[in-house]
């Protein structure tokens, strides 16, 4: 499907500012290569280039490199406290890491998930 | 520094997120808060003179609505397979997931953990059950997150068993 320039623009926009869209791109030896978007957001900040990315972003730490398929983690805490769906995708020089803020996400299902579970607890007592 | 991915894996509400609070914050909470997805936080520890540094990504608990999600449990070294030990169902849980964990990340060390064990007179598992589980080579640990009884011991012990590969 080819979407018109300004609806793809509208949508990197869009996540930009709602879903606080950050990237890194970690080549196959597991170094940085490249990083942007809004990475303070989450608590990564003082990147370098050529240095091991699961050094400096905890969550990468045994993921990297992929097999050759996506993988998609809903809903991981970082240490700061913010919530994020991130999605991982190869290339043949590395791997993509996208960032997309999912604290909407967190609280609605907590919601539910909470009084779930609690219910279940006290149907026991 | 050397970095290991360790998962925490149990049922809803059996103590995975106050086991790592204890461990990592040194802090205790009776109320119980479900976690969504997965929480990610570090220590720094030193195994066998070696300072070794532990990514602990503490998984929401499984319930009848929400199997495991085995794509957070990718490049893990190792598990702690929690259960509480005043729901015995947990345990069923536990022995379930421990399958499905090696099915996806293959063998990887691990312990079983008896939480709650300062709620004993509660307890539901019964002394046989878990000796015809330990007769299978399964580390097991009661701790109690409250009051912190072989909290550290159960992370040591874990780390001491990857680092021997």
């Amino acid at each position: 499907m080819d979407i018109p320039f300004p609806v793809s623009n509208y949508l990197i926009d869009f996540m930009r500012e709602t879903r606080s869209l950050a990237y890194l791109f970690v080549g196959k030896d597991g170094c940085l290569s490249s990083w942007g978007g809004k990475l303070n957001e989450y608590g990564i900040a003082n990147l370098h280039q050529g240095e091991d990315a699961s050094q400096q972003i905890l969550l990468l730490e045994g993921l990297l490199p992929l097999d050759g398929f996506p993988l998609f983690l809903p809903c991981v805490k970082t240490e700061r406290g913010v919530c994020a769906d991130v999605h991982l995708f190869p290339e043949k020089e590395g791997d993509w890491v996208l960032l997309l803020d999912a604290t909407w996400d967190e609280m609605q299902i907590f919601k539910v998930q909470q009084e779930v579970n609690s219910a279940s607890l006290m149907q026991r007592k | 520094m050397l970095q290991k991915k360790i998962c925490m894996v149990g049922a809803f509400a059996t103590g995975k997120t106050s086991l790592v609070a204890k461990f990592v914050y040194s802090i205790f909470s009776e109320k119980y808060q479900t976690t969504v997805g997965v929480k990610i936080d570090r220590k720094t520890v030193k195994v066998k003179e070696q300072e070794l540094n532990l990514i602990l990504w503490d998984l929401y608990g499984e319930d009848e609505f929400q199997k495991l999600r085995t794509s957070y449990l990718r490049g893990s070294s190792g598990f702690l397979l929690v259960a509480d030990g005043t729901r015995k169902s947990t345990l069923q849980t536990a022995l379930e997931l421990q399958q499905r964990v090696e099915g996806s990340i293959g063998k990887v060390p691990f312990i079983l953990v008896l939480n709650k064990w300062d709620l004993q007179d509660e307890w539901e598992l019964d002394a046989e059950s878990i000796e015809a589980i330990e007769s299978k080579g399964w580390i097991v640990i009661k701790t109690s997150a409250k009051t912190g009884l072989n909290v550290e011991e159960i992370f040591y012990t874990l780390a001491t068993k990857i680092l021997e590969g």
